[in-house]
Order: structure tokens, then sequence, then C-alpha cells
């Protein structure tokens, strides 16, 4: 459902491109000027009346913090780190995520369903950012409130680089790694890589120079011990090898586990043992 | 507004210019104006500016270069836009009157090949590497539309992608202009298709996109492997001088130099991969002291330790 929601967001972001332009922008030729990290965009004004309507969203609250490299992204994959200033507990935690990239073609990068198994609803991803755009992020609490937090991010280099065409018998490999090891009842920080050109269906291939049709993960299901940690919706504003760094709290020995499903129907399971360390 | 723009802009590149602590005042020009400087008997300069693609340095931040001989003049890449390529074209005549009778262009950049569609329209032909070839092809509509958007309408007009007029696939001598020339090709090197043309009567060597000198060389299309044996190569042979790619004209020490920032930038980034970090963490943490002075550390070095982050990332999982 999210999946039919993204679509039609598309829809409006193409349509928004010819609403009047609210910030000031150089007269010629040359970039916008003087755009603030908090800024709107036409694209995201359209986006947010499809997405929340007239809802109240609170970008002054510091509830969401989102941070990206400010100076010489890789635009092929741009780091982005969300940071929730609120422990999940079962009376107020993030319930949801979404993550937008107010220029790209399919604006809504993720939409991230999530629970009080995380402890901490921090995530880093990383995404393709095309040109100059704001990235945004939106949480939206178990008690309903909004609140969001924006960076203005300034790709460099205009070419893109040659995407990686060996090793496609490798795609939806799966890997979950924990960098800190386990930390018994508290979040633990987990890496969940996925082995995936994530094509967009815009890219060239350079020996044939023919499209590349699309094909990238639409969705992850993480969980530990049969419990459900996320699950999320995906799009190709996702980086080849869509990448994810999250918390979780164990409380006993079980399997991590995550379910990933392709645009062509590929589906993909990583698993990782945990065992309490003593 | 432009006017406060262009203001800042020039404040960055004199910025940029005062870090970099380039070697040759006088020769260096912040405005992208074509400047012939010659280098060796016959052998030509056309420096680009350093700095970032804004409108006070038009992206013209590419070298291009001539060699004059008894019979005609060879060129060697096409600067950043149409009119860029005709001012570089300009240039030349005012050095000889000499008929250019081929355009090399030595790598898929937009700083070295979107004046093209000058040097076609005066009949010139255009050579390039079929890799380099297939590479434009593939992603340089979309550089152009970065670059319409950065510089304008008015700066690109007339800029268009184009198809090679000579694809070739290996290293050639050329005996076109009354003078041994030698074209360079070492596999996939520092991008597929990269090459680099020696003069062999005053070994001068255009270097392309396999050495920047005093300028952060970029990683994006490389092959590392390959890159390092294109340098064993070079060093292999008795250069004098190099015309980089960007950056001042420089002795055989541009050779080591980019050696060495490639093996600091592949340690680091190792390191940082064996310890798990971020992707988030990796530009600021692959600090490298010996470069900071190089034009676009702030720039090209991040973005390069990100490339090479990814890109190992992805070996470590495909094992």
């Amino acid at each position: 459902m999210i999946r039919a929601l993204a679509c039609c967001l598309l829809a409006a972001a193409a349509l928004a491109v010819s609403v009047a332009v609210p910030t000031a922008y150089a007269a010629v030729g040359g970039l916008p000027t003087a755009i603030g990290h908090a800024d709107s965009s036409p694209e995201w004004e359209r986006l947010r009346e499809k997405m929340f309507g007239t809802r109240t969203i609170d970008a002054a609250s510091g509830r969401v913090q989102l941070l990206v490299p400010l100076r010489a992204a890789y635009g092929a994959s741009v780091p982005v780190r969300i940071v929730s200033k609120l422990p999940q507990t079962a009376s107020l935690y993030v319930k949801r995520l979404y993550i937008v990239v107010d220029k790209n073609p399919s604006p809504v990068a993720a939409v991230f369903d999530l629970t009080t198994e995380m402890g901490q609803a921090d995530i880093e991803t990383r995404l393709r950012v095309d040109e100059y755009s704001h990235v945004r992020v939106i949480a939206e609490l178990s008690n309903g409130e909004l609140h969001t937090d924006s960076r203005y991010v300034k790709v460099s280099g205009g070419c893109s680089a040659p995407p990686n065409r060996d090793q496609l018998h490798n795609i939806g490999k799966t890997l979950l790694k924990l960098p800190e090891g386990v930390k018994m009842n508290a979040p633990t920080p987990v890496d969940l890589q996925v082995v995936h050109p994530n094509d967009t269906g815009f890219e060239l291939n350079n020996v044939t120079v023919m499209f590349i049709p699309p094909h990238f993960v639409r969705s992850i299901k993480v969980t530990y011990a049969d419990r459900k940690i996320f699950d999320a919706d995906l799009d190709f504003s996702i980086a080849e090898n869509p990448a994810f760094r999250f918390n979780f709290v164990p409380h006993g020995a079980g399997e991590l586990k995550a379910e990933v499903e392709d645009s062509k129907e590929g589906h993909y399971v990583g698993r990782l043992n945990v065992q309490p360390s003593d | 507004m432009v006017r406060s723009r262009l203001l800042a802009g020039l404040f960055y590149a004199t910025a940029v210019l005062g870090a970099a602590g380039c070697a040759a005042p006088g020769t260096e020009r912040v405005d992208g104006a074509a400047h012939a400087v010659e280098v060796a008997r016959g052998v030509y300069i056309l420096q680009g500016v350093p700095g970032e693609v804004d409108t006070v340095t038009l992206g013209r931040n590419g070298n291009a270069g001539f060699i004059v001989g008894p019979t005609g003049v060879l060129a060697i890449d096409t600067g950043t836009s149409y009119r860029h390529g005709r001012e570089l074209l300009a240039e030349i005549a005012r050095i000889t009157d000499r008929p250019i009778r081929r355009v090399l262009i030595t790598h898929t950049r937009q700083e070295f090949l979107f004046g093209a569609m000058a040097y076609r329209e005066r009949g010139i032909p255009i050579a390039m590497h079929r890799e380099a070839a297939h590479l434009m092809a593939a992603r340089c509509e979309t550089c152009l539309k970065t670059l319409r958007r950065v510089l304008g309408e008015e700066e690109m007009r007339g800029t268009t992608t184009f198809k090679a007029d000579l694809e070739f696939d290996t290293a050639h001598d050329l005996d076109l202009i009354g003078r041994p020339v030698r074209v360079l090709y070492f596999d996939h090197s520092a991008g597929p298709g990269d090459i680099a043309v020696l003069d062999e009567q005053t070994n001068t060597v255009f270097a392309g996109g396999l050495l920047d000198w005093q300028r952060i060389p970029d990683v994006q299309d490389s092959d590392l492997a390959g890159w390092h044996r294109a340098l064993g190569a070079l060093r292999a042979m008795p250069i004098e001088r190099i015309v980089p790619g960007h950056g001042p004209l420089a002795g055989r020490e541009a050779i080591d130099a980019v050696e060495r920032y490639l093996s600091q930038l592949e340690a680091r980034v190792l390191e940082l991969l064996e310890k798990g970090a971020a992707l988030s963490e990796v530009p600021d943490a692959t600090a490298l002291p010996d470069f900071k002075d190089w034009d676009q550390y702030e720039t090209i070095h991040r973005r390069n330790a990100s490339v090479l982050f990814v890109r190992e990332e992805r070996l470590h999982m495909l094992d």
C-alpha cells in the first residue's frame, strides 16, 4: 500500500515543477542561491500535501535529526543518518520514518515502519542524490505527532560513475553484522547490506549504450527471534548495494533475520545467530 | 544578486590559489581565458584554472595543449564548452597558422571533451579511445545537463554530445604533423580509455587523466591496480616534462606524487573498512595531511574517500 502511495507521490512531484518558486533564485542560468537547510521546495510542498494533508509537522522540536555530509557528497551514495532524540518505549515511540529527496525522480526514498524492539530509532542508510536537493526525514510518533528535519545537499562532480556490471550472480546476497558486538538488553547496532545494483532504469550501460532496466530492492523485513524489528518500503533512490545501520535490543539468543524482496520478484534472506556475550 | 555571487566565487578562487601555492604566478588565470604557453620547442599548454565548477571558473579546470610540427598541428583536448573550444582554437591560431590535423581527447571528463563541436565545425577530426567513447555516450548527456544548470545556457550554447570521428583500441604512433608523436594506452587505468600523448622529440607527455599536479586526482572511473601499472610504465619512460590533466606543468615528480596519493588513500580506506566505519564517517576520517594544499582537497579528495570505501566494501561482500 505504501508502494501505491509512493507512485502517486511520484506523479505529484512531476506536476509540482510548474508551481511558483518561493525561494530566491539567481536570474541568469546559475543555481539557486542562499538556500537554507530548513527551506521548503515546490516539490516538497506538493508531496507534503499528498502524504500528510494539513497535519502540523514540527521542524523545531529537535525530536528527529538528520545528519548528511554537506560538502562534496558522492551523489551515487550519500550517507544519511537519522537520530531520534527519544527512546523507543511502549508509551511513546517513533512509529514511522520517511526519507524524501525533493529533486529525485522518485522522491520518497524509504518508508520505515518501526517497533519498540529497536530501543532507539536511529537509522543510517545511503541515498542517490541526482542534483542539488533537500533531503528530509519525517518522523511519525505513536501519539500521532509529526517531526521533521532537513538538509540541503550539494553533490559534486556532474558525471556519474560507470555502474558495476560484474558479479550479477551475487545479487541478493544479504549480510548482517554487529559492528559493536552484542549489548544484552540495550540498543545494539546492526549493519545490514544487500548486494544489489539497485538500477534506476535511467542509467545507460557503458558497453552497449542501452538503458539498464530498473531492478531494485523494494522491501526489507527485519526480525529478531521472530519478533518484528522494522519493515522498510524502498525505492531506487536508495544507493547501489542498499545498506542500513540500525539498532535492536537482544534479550537472549536468537536469530536476526532480514527478508529482502526486489522489483523482479527476487526473494533473498540474510541470517545471523546472536548469542549473549557473557 | 548575481554580482554578489560572482564576488563570492572570485573570493573562493583566490583563496584556492593562495592555498594551493601554485608554482607559476602569471600563468594562473582565474577567468578561464585561453592562454598558450610554450613548454618545450613547439609544445604548448593551454592551462585550465583551479577551483570548482562555477560561474567564475566556468568549469574550465582542465588543461588542453597542442604540438606544432613542420606540416601541421596536433591538438590535445577541447575544453568545457563549444565557446571554450572556439577560444582554444583562436589561441592556437595566434601561435601558428599551420593546419590542425586532428584533436585527441585524453579521457571522459567534461572539461576535456565538451569543446569538441568547435573543432568539428572546422573539419578537424576528433579521435578518442573506444572505451572512452562508450563511457561518454553512457553518461555525458547528464554531465551536460548539470553544466548547463550551473554555468547557464549562454555559456553552454552550441555545446552538444557527439560521436568521435575516429575511435581506436590500442597505443599507436601518429605520423600527422611531420614530427613523431605516440599515443599511449595502458588499459583501464585512471579511467576506461584514458590515454596519454607523448611528443618524442622533447619527451613531453600530455598525461590526461593519468596525472594531475598540485590537484587531487579523481578516482571515480579508475581501476586502481591498472592505474598503478600505468604509472610504473610512465616511470620507465624517458619523460622530461609532464602536462598534467589539471594543474601547472610538472616534472617526473608528478608520477611519484600521484602514486603516493593513491597508495595513502587506499591504505586509509582499507583501515576504515576493517574498523567497521560507517560511510558517513569516511570523508572526515580520510584526512591526508601530505595533500591538504592540493586543489580540490576539500571536494574531490572527500569524494574519492567515499568512492573507494564503497568499492572496497563491495569487494569484501563478494568474498
